[in-house]
């Protein structure tokens, strides 16, 4: 389970995150959804240790995380995505995965290169495993990411827009992995403006608008709610 | 082919005491100091992205750690080097625990700073150091021009070695990927903290114990050696030859050194020749001379392997 009690996050004078509250439990699909600058990736962004809450806490079942460092977050199974890709562009595709597998003593030298193997087979990267990063287009860096989470066990997932600017086909292949993923027990929490994917594949919405939690329920419930249709959703979703 | 390249470098360097005798081995002797340290910079910068303008400090820690332990407590040389090179790591470790926050300029402005701070510090404690007079210090082998050569050749093939195998290490992969992107290293697990002091502690030791051997070389340290200008000048010869490559920046320094000394001739007009060269060689290999010569090379073969295709068919 992971929790967060009345996170507030400000820069400076501004206030983005304002005493949010929310719930995460394991092995659910959520999409973290709202307009441009509600608080959605800074969200992430605390939970993954990037940024320190300034007030609040986030709990890791039962265990206080907001004070540790990214890499110990992402070391109790914590892995994210980014919007604009953080993939490391001047490394080949297979050093990519291996950076996160060697930073965890999970899997020997054997097991890594297998997972490697197995992950880009899976996201349809095989082809270009010794390519350096930097060729790859947008679509598949935003895989790429997905596969650098996966090298390890992560617990839980936090994908910050991996649908935005990637080609058709690559969404639809993208869509299918996260389902099996999510199938096979992984708890995943989707950022996304795509409004049809993030309807059709989370089994729970969270709604945030100006850093505070507007609400938090199941898509159609979250669809007819008349706070959603005026901050975020308009006519077009609307139930 | 790499190989063989690097196979010939060595066997000239080796035969280099055979062809040049007195100042000019005094030159490439000095030239090696500033080949271990362009290369332990270009380390520092160009693969992990930390631009720290202390590294002629940390020479300097090396020199005068070393330096004052021959002269004060009559360690032996090679022991007194050693402690120079750790005193420069602990420094190293220092600056870097003192400047994790920091980024680019702010950065490089701390470090610059301090390596202000550490040449005033020298100047001014007179008492140990002798200040900008500089301190006597006991010659390695008796002053024996030809094995001093020797031992710096052998302490840049050592550095350059230990940086490389360092690069190729899981501990290497690590800063490349922190190069890349520290935000998403740290978030796939990387210890970005550790792994920058780390960076720092062992190019620091690398410039520490150039400094050491520099000392006994030239049997007198002074200030001098951590003046923004000494620093500016292993940045110079680190893009020269390669930023991004460490062989390339040694070499770069090799050929830097040996420019500057050829300019002397040109009296008060060296220094505007040498940075109008400098200037000019750049503005044609921006990624440095090395990495250019390896681009040739790779064309050269290619249209080598062509041709070859081409009569076959």
């Amino acid at each position: 389970m992971l929790e967060l009690k009345n996170v507030v996050k400000n820069f400076g004078g501004l206030q983005a995150l304002s005493g949010v509250s929310v719930r995460f439990a394991m092995g659910e699909f959520v999409g973290l959804i709202g307009p441009n600058g509600s608080g959605k990736t800074t969200l992430l962004s605390c939970i993954s240790g990037l940024y320190r809450p300034s007030e609040g806490s986030i709990q890791l079942d039962g265990r206080e995380i907001s004070r540790l460092g990214p890499h110990r977050i992402y070391r109790c199974g914590i892995g994210r995505t980014f919007q604009i890709s953080k993939v490391f562009a001047r490394l080949t595709v297979l050093q990519n995965l291996y950076i996160p597998a060697m930073t965890v003593a999970e899997l020997d030298r054997t097991g890594m290169q297998q997972r490697a193997v197995e992950i880009l087979r899976a996201l349809k990267l095989d082809q270009l495993a010794e390519a350096p990063a930097e060729r790859l287009s947008g679509g598949q860096r935003k895989l790429l990411e997905i596969g650098m989470v996966m090298m390890n066990t992560p617990r839980f997932l936090l994908l910050d827009e991996p649908f935005g600017g990637v080609h058709p086909v690559l969404k639809n292949q993208l869509e299918e992995y996260l389902k099996d993923l999510h199938l096979s027990g992984k708890s995943i929490i989707l950022v996304s403006h795509e409004m049809s994917s993030v309807f059709r594949i989370c089994e729970r919405l969270v709604v945030l608008d100006r850093g505070a939690l507007v609400t938090d329920g199941p898509p159609h419930e979250v669809r007819a709610d008349q706070r959603v249709v005026n901050a975020y959703l308009g006519g077009k979703h609307a139930a | 082919m790499r190989r063989f390249f690097l196979g010939v470098l060595l066997l000239l360097a080796a035969a280099l005491p055979f062809i040049f005798q007195g100042y000019w081995l005094y030159v490439a002797i000095v030239g090696l100091y500033y080949a271990v340290l362009a290369s332990s910079w270009a380390m520092l910068a160009g693969q992990v992205g930390i631009i720290s303008f202390a590294h002629a400090a940390f020479a300097a820690v090396g020199a005068y750690t070393s330096a004052m332990l021959v002269i004060y407590l009559n360690f032996p040389i090679p022991l007194a080097m050693v402690a120079g090179s750790g005193a420069a790591a602990v420094f190293g470790l220092a600056i870097g625990a003192l400047t994790l926050k920091m980024r680019g300029p702010y950065l490089a402005l701390t470090t610059l700073a301090f390596s202000e701070i550490f040449r005033i510090f020298l100047t001014a404690e007179y008492e140990l150091t002798r200040g900008s007079y500089g301190l006597k210090v006991p010659l390695m082998l008796d002053g024996n021009k030809t094995w001093c050569y020797y031992i710096g050749l052998l302490l840049l093939v050592a550095t350059v070695t230990t940086l490389s195998l360092v690069l190729r290490s899981k501990l290497g992969l690590f800063l490349l990927a922190m190069r890349e992107d520290e935000d998403g290293a740290a978030t796939r697990g990387v210890n970005t903290v550790y792994y920058r002091l780390c960076a720092f502690v062992i190019t620091s030791a690398c410039a520490g114990l150039a400094g050491g051997f520099y000392a006994h070389v030239i049997g007198l340290v002074s200030p001098r050696i951590s003046t923004i200008s000494e620093m500016g000048l292993i940045l110079a010869m680190s893009v020269f030859g390669g930023l991004e490559s460490l062989m390339g920046s040694a070499l770069g320094a090799l050929a830097l050194q040996s420019l500057t000394e050829y300019l002397r001739a040109f009296e008060e007009w060296r220094l505007a020749i040498f940075g109008g060269l400098v200037l000019l060689i750049l503005k044609f290999t921006p990624q440095g001379l090395l990495p250019r010569l390896s681009e040739l090379l790779d064309t050269c073969r290619q249209r080598k392997s062509n041709m070859l295709k081409d009569e076959h068919r």
